[in-house]
Formats: C-alpha cells, sequence, structure tokens
C-alpha cells in the first residue's frame, strides 16, 4: 500500500456566514426599498390629495366671498341696525326715573291742608319739594305718607320747616327716589 | 468597475445601493415632502376654518330679508336720527306742547359741535364718555306753562316720541294757578356707519335684546312735523340775463 500527498486543489467549503450575512442584507435592503416604496408613494398620493383640496377650498372660498360681496347691502343695514340698537339701549338705561310719572306719584299723596308748590327732579334721583302745610298736624300726614312709600322713596331729609305768623308752615324737603321709578 | 470588486463584496453591492438610494433619496425627497405636507395640512385647516367662517356669514347674510331690515332701520333712524339736527327734535318738542295745549316760553338748544376739520360724519361721534354717549348727545331747556295734568302727560309722553328724547332734570312749579315747567332734555343721534367690517369679520343677527328694544322703539309715536315755509330764492345762474 503505497501513501502519498495529494497535491491537487480540494473543493473549497462553502462560507455560509458570509452567504447568510449577504441573505439577509438583501432580504432587509428589499423589504426597506418596499416599505419606503409604499411609503414614498402614499405620500405623493396624500399630497395630491391636500393640493386638490386645497384648490377646491381656494374655489369655493372665493365663490363665497363673492356671494358676501353681493350681499354687502344687506350687511351693511344689519350693521347700522344692531349699531342704532345698541345706542339705543345704552340712552335707555340712561333714562332711571320717568319725571311725568314721579311727578304725578308725589301730588297723589298731597292731602288736604298741604299744597306743594315746586318740584325739582334730577335724573340721579335727588328730589326737592317746597310746598305749605296749614297746620302741623296735615304736614305730619304727609310726611307719613312719603314714608310710607318705602318702595319708591329711599331717603328723606327734612330740609328746612318755617312757620309763618298766620300759624302755617313752609317746608323743604329733600328726597331720593328709587332709580327705577319709570312707568 | 464591478468585476474588479472581490467576489466577497460583489453580493454586498445591491443592499448597499438599496441603501444609499433610501436614504439619499429621502433625504432630497421625501423628508422635504414631509415637511411639505405638514405645512400643507396646517394650511387647509386654516383655509377650512375661514371657508367655514365665510359660509356661515353668507347662510346668515342669504337668510336675511333686506326690506325687513331696511324698515326696521328706518324706524330706528326715525327714533335715533343719523345727523346732528336739532331742528327734528325742536319740531318735536313744539308739536308735543301744542298736542298737550302748553304755552311754549321757550325752547333753547345747545348743539355743540357740528363741523369739522375733515368733515367726516363720524368725527361728530367720537366716543368719549364711558358710555360713548355724550358726544351724539344734544342738550335741550324747555320752558313751557300750562294745565298740571297737561304738564304731567308731556312728561310722559316726552320719553316714547320719536326722535328719542330724554329728561334730565325737571323743575315744575305751581306756586301760581298756571303750572310752570322747566325741563332740561337732552335728544340724540347715531350717524351711519362709513364702511361695513372686513369680508371675514363675523356679523351676529338681532339677540332677544336687541328686538326688545326694537319693539319699545317701534311703540315711540312719530309726531306730524309742522312744515317750515320756503325760502324765496333767487336766481340760480347769477350769469343769465
Amino acid at each position: 500500500m503505497s501513501q502519498g500527498i495529494n497535491l491537487l486543489k480540494g473543493k473549497k467549503s462553502p462560507d455560509y456566514l458570509l452567504e447568510n450575512t449577504v441573505k439577509k442584507a438583501k432580504l432587509i435592503s428589499f423589504i426597506l426599498l418596499i416599505v419606503y416604496l409604499i411609503v414614498g408613494v402614499g405620500m405623493l398620493v396624500y399630497w395630491f390629495n391636500l393640493t386638490s383640496q386645497k384648490n377646491q377650498v381656494r374655489q369655493l372660498t372665493e365663490s363665497k366671498k363673492q356671494s358676501i360681496t353681493g350681499l354687502n347691502k344687506v350687511e351693511y343695514s344689519l350693521v347700522a341696525l344692531k349699531q342704532r340698537l345698541e345706542f339705543f339701549q345704552k340712552a335707555k338705561q340712561r333714562s332711571k326715573i320717568n319725571f311725568g310719572s314721579a311727578i304725578e306719584q308725589i301730588y297723589s299723596l298731597e292731602i288736604p291742608g298741604t299744597s306743594i308748590d315746586s318740584l325739582v327732579i334730577k335724573n340721579d334721583g335727588s328730589l326737592n319739594i317746597k310746598g305749605k302745610a296749614g297746620q302741623s298736624i296735615n304736614l305730619a300726614d304727609f310726611i307719613k305718607g312719603l314714608v310710607n312709600q318705602k318702595k319708591q322713596i329711599k331717603k328723606m331729609v327734612l330740609e328746612s320747616l318755617t312757620r309763618l305768623p298766620d300759624g302755617s308752615y313752609d317746608f323743604e324737603l329733600n328726597l331720593i327716589l328709587e332709580q327705577n321709578l319709570t312707568s | 468597475m464591478l468585476n474588479n470588486l472581490n467576489p466577497k463584496y460583489r453580493q454586498f453591492f445591491l443592499p448597499t445601493t438599496i441603501f444609499l438610494f433610501i436614504i439619499l433619496s429621502g433625504s432630497l425627497f421625501l423628508f422635504p415632502k414631509i415637511a411639505e405636507i405638514n405645512s400643507l395640512r396646517q394650511s387647509l385647516d386654516n383655509d377650512k376654518a375661514y371657508l367655514a367662517q365665510l359660509t356661515t356669514k353668507a347662510a346668515l347674510l342669504e337668510s336675511l330679508d333686506k326690506s325687513e331690515i331696511d324698515s326696521k332701520l328706518k324706524l330706528m333712524t326715525d327714533v335715533i336720527p343719523e345727523q346732528k339736527n336739532p331742528l327734528i327734535a325742536f319740531s318735536s318738542l313744539k308739536s308735543l306742547s301744542a298736542q298737550e295745549q302748553l304755552t311754549e316760553v321757550n325752547i333753547s338748544v345747545s348743539p355743540g359741535l357740528i363741523s369739522t376739520d375733515s368733515g367726516t360724519v363720524n368725527d361728530l361721534s367720537k366716543k368719549s364718555s364711558s358710555n360713548g354717549l355724550n358726544e351724539n348727545e344734544m342738550q335741550f331747556k324747555f320752558q313751557a306753562s300750562g294745565n298740571k295734568n297737561a304738564i304731567i302727560e308731556t312728561l310722559k309722553k316726552l320719553e316714547s316720541v320719536a326722535p328719542y328724547m330724554q329728561s334730565t332734570g325737571v323743575i315744575f312749579d305751581k306756586s301760581q294757578e298756571e303750572a310752570k315747567l322747566d325741563l332740561a332734555i337732552s335728544s340724540y343721534f347715531e350717524p351711519m356707519p362709513i364702511e361695513i367690517s372686513k369680508i371675514d369679520t363675523p356679523i351676529s343677527t338681532l339677540t332677544t335684546q336687541d328686538e326688545a328694544a326694537f319693539s319699545l322703539a317701534g311703540k315711540f309715536q312719530k309726531l306730524e312735523i309742522p312744515l317750515l315755509a320756503p325760502l324765496a330764492t333767487g336766481k340760480d345762474n347769477l350769469f343769465s340775463f
């Protein structure tokens, strides 16, 4: 039996590690490419969609603008009307006392033996009454009548009282009326 | 060139190219597109909100009846005139006192500012006071005499006639047989808006408060204003014979 050295080149064993790595790299790169392409195409579609929506919205906006411009006169009238109504409400809020009703109410409290000569009423609710009373009892009754008007009168001050030679009285009263004395 | 590569590395050529392609095209195309899409979406949202605003406004304006608004505006202009015209309030006061058979003693008016440098109406209505009324107000003094009840009736009616007037102070004297009235009155005016707001400014219809104010103003009595005799006029053209 003869022994010898085989000098012929043997078959190279395959590099499994390299092959595996190459396969993995190819697979990953293909998957990534597919995902990338899907995302890219999706984004393009989305972009086109947004652009067309934007154009549509722009066209609609223009048409709405035109229709609003066409209704300018209605808008002007409405704005003017609202402005006037607001102004009127503000002005009306200023009017706190109806002077006619206030005078009528004060005169309704006049009793026999007393007379109211003058009334001064201001918009802030202050009321000055000057009058005459035949006797002190008449004046007392008149003041009592005023005192009973608690809802209408906030405050009352007997400013002056003068006894005249004939036994009658001149009196002056200052009152603060409730601000809602309107009718 | 590919053939010169080591066969070991040649196998990585395709994956590498794909990675490079993804990175390059991503940074050149995809990422800028993402930013563009974001800003586009934001601007589209804004545009949609703007469109919704315009649609609401247009629908509101279309739903309004112009003739109804105009007639309401006309009524309110009778109540709150658009110009500072003392004569209207003056005539109204005269009619009211005539109706109640009062003897007028005196009517005086202080119209205040009636002209501006610019000549624009709105300058006359600059709101300087807190409630914005003082500059749109004219003060009157009205003195009259007559029956006590007629005076009371006049005072009651005064605040429900058009143009709107308001008593701000009263001196009522009944020391003599005939009662005397010394009244301070405010009358108001409000110029029409010169222009309407921007196209996208929202508008609102009349609120319940506005409707209530309108129904109150609708009850105001419009007094017959005595017509003044026309003035005799001369030639229109000075150069004609």
